[in-house]
């Protein structure tokens, strides 16, 4: 007989193929491959090695500048309860965004003389309605066919119920009508909750911060959860699901497409789907549709940074694109030093202040001849 | 009848006939009709009534073990009416629980695309809110929700379930009420991509976990040998294997051809040349004729010469020959598939991307140009031929290599039980960890569970990703804290190495991509490279960078990387021993290294560069053999040239090794040294190429006495004096074939042949 020696494959040597530097490396390269189902073609990234020497020096100096601080030597930092945990929140106020009351006559107006928000009304029936001198709501409300429809939706718009409004031009119109627009007059000003969050990338990743800012009078107030660690992100969503339960609107810049999209995916994760539910439930204003609409042929792009800096004449100090916040928060998980954190925290104020700085700015009825599809 | 005239054609005249070593006759069999334990529901009764459809045994058998609730295997023959088998009893399924949803898997778009049509004609005759959807990268945005929302029945590929299993949350109720998967084609997932797909589907199952969705799996295979084991470690079920014993379909009768060129003689006659003439002559006698090529250049090739046959003949058919390959634009495919099958195209050469399901209708002969690389294969591309009751002619003409040759003088071999394994490897840790990333982002990952769904190895491996900060311990498991996504970074066709280079024409335009392994040999400065049939030379590559640039540039002459490779021995896991001969098998670290390249014009070398690239060095498993001492010293004083032997030994092996292990030739390289330091002695290695290795040389090591006998076998056999293509020459080799020695080899491989397998010898 042969003689046989060993052991059973797996069991031996598993170590020596060093799987965690194998990923670290790969996902530091940011290879991404491109996926088989992908076109086969992509564009050239260009390269930005200006930027990143940039960022590289700032995320040095930010590390300097607080070095062996903690968060709470540096920002009035509280713990929020919630059913998952402690989050660590940092609350403050910003005097110089102050809230624009909007014209609910207006808007009412407006939409009252939308006669295409009712159910099969197109254009062309529209018209019709008008030049026979059916010319509001109103007066459609006594229509044999439409008048049902129409009374509920004028009722929804004349007894200031902002919400019913909101979803009755929401589900006829679409997330970027302009007539969509034109209900916020509708709602007081501290009814709307600003929303802006800070991930590790795309989809299928972390969420590290949630910033929340309202009006109190003429003043902002910000409340930012901060994660210390990707543990704390179920404690994040809780206590995001806790502060929209007052509110009556949210207010994004893309959040249509992926604040809220992530933050579902996100609390869905965790099986905390319930989390996420009242992120859907509210009216929500998406100010990238509406600042679109308004300005795209005004200006190069419609980032929020574009419209603050050649609108609102507003240069951020400091400021490198979202896309450097990964980076910074793997810096500051690794070497445990705050500053990287720190800039998160300031990066993400200043989106909250634009975003309500856009909100006050965008016109009443943002343009659009009011057409429905 | 025009078959049978070919047939007489091929056997009885010259030149035909001294080509044909064999001829083997399977003969017309009746339907066995098969009978139901309770007859079908009515609207699918109604259904196959109305189109005269009766059920045969192994439908009838797969449909009553689907109604019980058993995982199902089908392995009948190509044709034998599997989709049928298990549309049925899904449809019943769907139809009596009003919410049960059902995914269907296959290998490629333009398979599900097909399969839709089938689907979606069926939904119709039987309607049951069933809406089947194909979900894959062409489906438009706008689409996807709806699809999400209402489609009971979703026909998707792997690539995209990978992309989609971080969406559970968006696919609650599909998931939630998953009752049957069906993957079709089950045995394309083999190897590096099938280790991959039976991860995916581990994760999926774990999802389906955690939403109390428990569905039953449907298998469609071509024939194994290993095809319950198989299914088994690709889903992790245990099927019921339903296979040819039971078919009950009905065929024709059948003659399969050995036209071999080398019957002659070596050399005498190119394999490419009679296939032509044979497509020609198949045409001639006015048999539509389909010939399978194994590549693209030679599908268009074969199909310009029958062309040009016919046209000095002044053949009225010489215009219906035409070619079918990937890489056509999908309408021209369409279109050349419905020309073949209303019997407006006579004669078609095709690449293998006809010998998956797609819909051609019947064929009266079939040519087989090379050995297909797998018998699954062969059988597939086989079955295109004779559908339905008519007779049927197949040919095969092997190529001068070591593999047709072998199985070209043993048809028994050919025609026998199968032989060929199919593996997967899920602990491979390169594949297993990619997994546990995923899954790890797709729902927080609990040690426990990793266990249960991921097998004992992946412990190590998640505590290697955590100590590199990947992922991290929470209350609620551990959490992938990475950044990209992981599903972005985890490729299902390669254990990927490094990183991704892009080439550039021009400075700009991404021609491709390629890894940095296949980048250093066929990106490196003066390679030339194909695509889309235009040559482009290429002019730097940074690897600081990962950036090729080439410029597109009319040439006539083409190069070859020259490689040096480097096996350093890490661990010997398993070793056994006799008369001297030692055969071990373990993991090893291999550095290759472009140290130069070739510039060919026709078969002539006119010039050679030398290159500075960095190595590249990767972990995988290898089996090796020392040859005993006294052989060795014997061979020296007879001043024989033992390395040559070595290495005349060790192209043979890789090239007969895919007969054992379902793989492809490229899959392996191997080394022969006749000194090497680790063992301090002439060494032959043969190596995986995956990092990690996926169990190749495992059942390499397993059956070496076996792949050694049937080895030496072939080379003592081959009628050639110094050794051939057919025998010891590798169309791979970095040395150009030297040294070699037919002889010497011979004696190695007798030796090796004397180490007992630990399993039966087989084939």
């Amino acid at each position: 007989m042969p003689a046989e020696t060993g052991r059973a494959p797996h069991q031996a040597g598993g170590g020596i193929f060093g799987v965690g530097d194998y990923w670290a490396d790969r996902l530091a390269d940011g290879a991404v491959e491109p996926a088989a189902d992908a076109p086969s073609v992509r564009a050239a990234t260009p390269l930005s090695a200006d930027r990143d020497r940039r960022a590289a020096e700032l995320l040095a100096l930010v590390t300097a500048r607080a070095r062996g601080r903690r968060l709470d030597d540096l920002y009035p930092v509280t713990d929020t309860a919630t059913p998952e945990g402690p989050c660590r929140t940092i609350r403050s106020q910003l005097a110089d965004v102050p809230p624009v009351a909007g014209d609910p006559k207006a808007a009412r107006r407006a939409l009252g003389g939308a006669l295409e928000l009712v159910w099969g009304v197109g254009p062309w029936h529209a018209a019709a309605l008008r030049m026979a001198g059916t010319e509001s709501l109103a007066d459609l409300a006594h229509h044999p066919r439409f008048g049902a429809e129409a009374a509920r939706v004028w009722s929804a718009v004349a007894a200031a119920d902002p919400a019913a409004a909101f979803w009755a031009v929401r589900r006829r119109c679409g997330g970027a009508h302009p007539l969509l627009w034109c209900t916020r007059a509708l709602f007081d000003p501290s009814d709307f909750l600003f929303v802006d969050i800070e991930t590790l990338g795309f989809f299928g990743v972390a969420v590290i911060l949630i910033g929340v800012a309202e009006w109190r009078d003429s003043v902002l107030d910000v409340t930012q959860y901060v994660a210390e660690s990707v543990a704390d992100e179920p404690a994040l969503l809780a206590a995001l699901a806790q502060h929209a339960a007052g509110k009556q609107a949210l207010v994004t810049f893309n959040g249509l497409a992926f604040d809220v999209p992530v933050l579902a995916a996100r609390a869905a994760y965790y099986g905390m789907g319930e989390a996420a539910r009242p992120l859907r439930a509210l009216p929500h204003f998406d100010l990238l549709h509406q600042a679109r609409r308004a300005w795209q042929d005004r200006l190069p792009d419609c980032q929020a940074v574009t419209i603050e800096r050649e609108l609102l004449g507003i240069v951020r100090p400091d400021d490198l694109p979202g896309a450097y916040v990964p980076p910074f928060y793997e810096a500051y998980q690794q070497e445990g030093e705050v500053g990287p954190l720190t800039y998160i925290i300031d990066h993400n104020r200043w989106d909250l202040a634009g975003l309500g700085r856009i909100f006050t700015h965008l016109p009443p009825l943002a343009l659009g001849s009011g057409d429905v599809d | 009848m025009s078959i049978e005239s070919f047939l007489e054609t091929l056997t009885q005249r010259a030149p035909y006939r001294d080509f044909v070593t064999h001829v083997e006759e399977r003969p017309a069999r009746a339907a066995r009709d098969g009978r139901l334990d309770r007859p079908l529901a009515p609207p699918l009764a109604d259904y196959l009534a109305r189109r005269g459809v009766t059920l045969r045994v192994h439908q009838a058998e797969a449909i009553t073990a689907i109604r019980a609730g058993r995982h199902v295997l089908l392995t009948t023959p190509p044709a034998s009416g599997k989709t049928l088998a298990f549309n049925l009893p899904v449809w019943e399924r769907l139809l009596a629980d009003p919410a049960a949803t059902a995914l269907y898997l296959y290998p490629t778009k333009a398979l599900a695309q097909d399969q839709w049509v089938a689907l979606d004609a069926l939904a119709r005759a039987v309607p049951a809110g069933i809406a089947p959807a194909v979900y894959d990268g062409d489906t438009p945005a706008a689409r996807r929700a709806r699809i999400r929302a209402e489609s009971r029945l979703v026909l998707t590929n792997f690539y995209m379930l990978h992309q989609t299993l971080g969406w559970a949350h968006q696919w609650e109720r599909f998931w939630s009420h998953l009752a049957v998967v069906v993957i079709d084609e089950a045995h394309v997932y083999r190897g590096v991509f099938g280790s991959n797909v039976a991860l995916v589907l581990r994760r999926l199952a774990r999802l389906l976990d955690a939403v109390h969705a428990a569905p039953q799996f449907v298998l469609a295979s071509a024939t194994l040998a290993n095809a319950e084991e198989f299914a088994h470690q690709l889903t992790g079920v245990h099927p019921l294997v339903i296979d040819d014993a039971a078919d009950g379909s009905a065929r024709g009768r059948q003659h399969f051809v050995f036209y071999n060129p080398e019957a002659l003689g070596p050399g005498m006659a190119s394999a490419h040349q009679e296939t032509a003439r044979l497509l020609a002559a198949g045409v001639e006698h006015g048999v539509q004729t389909l010939a399978f090529a194994v590549s693209r250049q030679l599908a268009e090739l074969v199909a310009r010469e029958a062309r040009e046959m016919g046209r000095a003949r002044n053949a009225p058919w010489a215009d219906a020959v035409a070619p079918y390959r990937a890489g056509y634009l999908p309408s021209e495919r369409r279109a050349l598939e419905g020309a073949l099958r209303e019997g407006r195209i006579r004669g078609m050469v095709s690449t293998n991307a006809l010998e998956l399901g797609v819909d051609i209708g019947s064929l009266g002969a079939v040519i087989l140009s090379g050995f297909p690389g797998t018998m699954v294969s062969a059988r597939q591309q086989a079955g295109r031929a004779g559908r339905g009751v008519d007779a049927s002619v197949v040919v095969w003409v092997p190529f001068s290599d070591p593999l047709d040759q072998y199985l070209a003088r043993r048809p028994a071999l050919f025609f026998g039980r199968p032989h060929e394994h199919a593996l997967i490897d899920r602990h491979n840790p390169y594949i297993l960890s990619g997994h546990l990333l995923c899954a790890a982002a797709e729902r927080p990952l609990d040690r426990e569970s990793a266990a249960r769904w991921f097998g004992p190895a992946a412990g190590e491996a998640l505590d290697q990703l955590q100590g590199r900060g990947l992922l991290r311990d929470t209350p609620r498991g551990l959490v992938y804290q990475g950044r990209p996504a992981a599903h972005q970074v985890v490729s299902l066709d390669a254990t990927g190495l490094q990183t991704t280079v892009k080439v550039l024409r021009e400075g700009a335009f991404v021609l491709e991509t390629m890894d940095w392994t296949r980048a250093l040999s066929e990106a490196h400065p003066g390679a030339v490279l194909l695509h889309g049939a235009e040559t482009y030379v290429v002019s730097s590559l940074d690897l600081t960078h990962s950036v090729a640039a080439v410029t597109k540039q009319r040439v006539d002459y083409w190069t070859e990387p020259i490689k040096s490779v480097d096996i350093h021995i890490l661990e010997e896991h398993r070793a056994r021993e006799e008369a001297g001969l030692r055969l071990c098998w373990g993991d090893v670290e291999v550095t290759e290294r472009v140290v130069g390249f070739k510039t060919r014009r026709g078969d002539e070398v006119v010039a050679q560069d030398a290159l500075d690239l960095p190595p590249n060095t990767y972990r995988t498993r290898a089996l090796w053999f020392t040859l005993p001492e006294e052989f060795s010293r014997q061979r020296r004083l007879e001043h024989a040239n033992l390395f040559g032997g070595l290495h005349g030994a060790e192209h043979a092996l890789v090239g007969l090794m895919p007969l054992w292990v379902l793989c492809d030739r490229r899959d392996l390289g191997a080394l022969s040294v006749w000194h090497h330091p680790d063992t301090g002695q002439a060494t032959l290695f043969v190596h995986e190429h995956a990092p990690g290795g996926i169990g190749l040389t495992e059942r390499g090591f397993l059956r070496a006495a076996a792949l050694a006998a049937a080895t030496h076998e072939l080379v003592r056999d081959c009628p050639c004096q110094v050794g051939c293509p057919s025998c010891v020459y590798s169309p791979t080799c970095s040395n150009d074939n030297v040294p070699l020695d037919k002889g010497v080899a011979i004696e190695v491989l007798a030796l090796l042949a004397k180490i007992p397998d630990a399993q039966a010898a087989s084939p």
